[in-house]
């Protein structure tokens, strides 16, 4: 977490010093959280997130950073369920309303994820499905310490500017080709940043607030490299 | 509301259709959430068990001199485990295939086989009911040790935990001759080691 931001500007500064005078030197960093995790926070006693989302406009793409911890846990009668993690995900979106003055973004975008988790199992023997045998009832307890996982994302969504550098918007994630690493023989219920782990796909949706930081004025260049709109002030 | 009105003017749409996009923007941004994690399906099936099959085989050599096998009724005095108090069959069973619940809280399980050696029926009365059967037990049981491996899971919040046992083994068995045919345990399976006895 500590890094997530400094590599972001890292890479701005870079693109800053280096790309004056460039159509892609990097024009914004716009950053957010989910607030999801209020909902979650107030509705949910099994599940627990907070996420943070960065990204830098360059043209009509964006380089794109999320990273998130989370925190799953089931208890019931017979077993208790505890997950905790973080996941990082990293791509580029392609923003196809590029023309609109006030910066609005409809994306598309690719996403590759890493996530890193343990998980821990207690349950009790009597109360395994197809297990009614008159063994005598013991509590297992079976972990993963560290585990990991990684899968890739489609994504697509809007933000849109709701006062001055302030954006609210969604995110559509499909979700595939998830792999898990480091597991032995507890089979994780939950994956970080993936969600239940019931099939190789998902998907998921997240709400974001940012908030643009812009370093110079954006100009929006037509097909044929003329300036024709420059960034709408609220 | 115009604060939080977002804009495609630059879409260059008719109003009309402006107004049909804004109205989808706010109901997936209300409603996604609950849509796409409500999509999950988690199926309360398992294929896996605790239940080792043991099926005794009979060879017969035919005339032709092919030797023919078929499955072949025994009887048990009793067959237990080590650690489990149930008795899970008696000498009223008579069965050709013997259904053995592992033990869920270890990879290894010894089960305990007593032979019944002779059977000597006391009639102190012409009336059968009257009839006293005296078992006599050979005192050496046959045994059967597995090992296996066993793989947790949950499979939905309201089912609960499913252990899969893998990798099964005869580490240990007291019988001549046995064959080991299925190395999971599945309520979809006929046998998974075969005696011949």
């Amino acid at each position: 977490m500590k890094y997530f931001f400094s590599i972001l500007f890292l890479i701005s500064a870079c693109f800053n010093l280096f790309g004056q005078a460039s159509r892609y030197a990097p024009t914004a960093v716009k950053l957010g959280v989910d607030p999801g995790t209020l909902g979650y926070m107030i509705f949910s006693e099994k599940r627990g997130f907070f996420e943070v989302e960065g990204d830098i406009d360059i043209d009509r793409f964006f380089v794109v950073a999320n990273y998130g911890l989370s925190n799953y846990k089931l208890s019931e009668d017979t077993y208790v369920y505890e997950n905790n993690g973080s996941y990082l995900r990293l791509g580029a979106d392609i923003n196809f309303m590029q023309r609109n003055p006030h910066l609005n973004v409809a994306l598309f975008g690719l996403r590759y994820v890493a996530s890193s988790f343990n998980d821990k199992l207690d349950y009790d023997t009597r109360a395994v499905i197809h297990s009614q045998t008159g063994w005598p009832n013991t509590r297992e307890t079976i972990s993963n310490p560290n585990a990991k996982a990684n899968w890739y994302e489609m994504v697509t969504g809007l933000k849109i500017r709701v006062v001055k550098q302030l954006y609210m918007g969604f995110t559509l994630r499909f979700k595939f080709l998830m792999k898990i690493k480091g597991t032995k023989n507890l089979r994780p219920y939950y994956v970080p940043g993936f969600g239940k782990n019931i099939n190789t796909s998902a998907f998921g949706f997240n709400y974001y607030i940012s908030y643009r930081l812009p370093f110079r004025k954006k100009i929006i260049y037509t097909d044929s490299d003329n300036k024709v709109i420059e960034e709408k002030k609220k | 509301m115009d604060k939080f009105a977002f804009h495609l003017e630059m879409l260059f749409m008719p109003a009309e259709k402006r107004r049909s996009y804004k109205f989808i923007f706010w109901v997936v941004f209300i409603l996604g959430g609950n849509l796409f994690f409500s999509c999950q399906n988690e199926n309360c099936v398992s294929v896996f068990n605790n239940y080792l099959l043991v099926g005794f085989i009979n060879a017969d050599t035919l005339e032709t001199g092919e030797i023919e096998f078929h499955k072949n009724d025994t009887i048990f005095y009793s067959v237990t485990a080590v650690g489990n108090d149930s008795v899970f069959y008696d000498k009223d069973d008579v069965l050709s295939t013997f259904t053995l619940p592992v033990n869920p809280a270890l990879g290894l399980t010894t089960f305990s086989l007593e032979m019944i050696d002779s059977i000597r029926y006391d009639t102190l009365s012409l009336d059968p009911i009257d009839i006293d059967t005296i078992y006599y037990i050979n005192p050496t049981p046959h045994t059967i040790t597995v090992s296996y491996n066993r793989s947790q899971r949950i499979i939905s919040e309201e089912c609960g935990v499913e252990i899969a046992y893998t990798k099964l083994k005869v580490e240990e068995i007291s019988f001549p001759t046995s064959n080991l045919t299925e190395d999971k345990l599945s309520r979809f399976n006929e046998v998974n080691i075969e005696i011949f006895f």
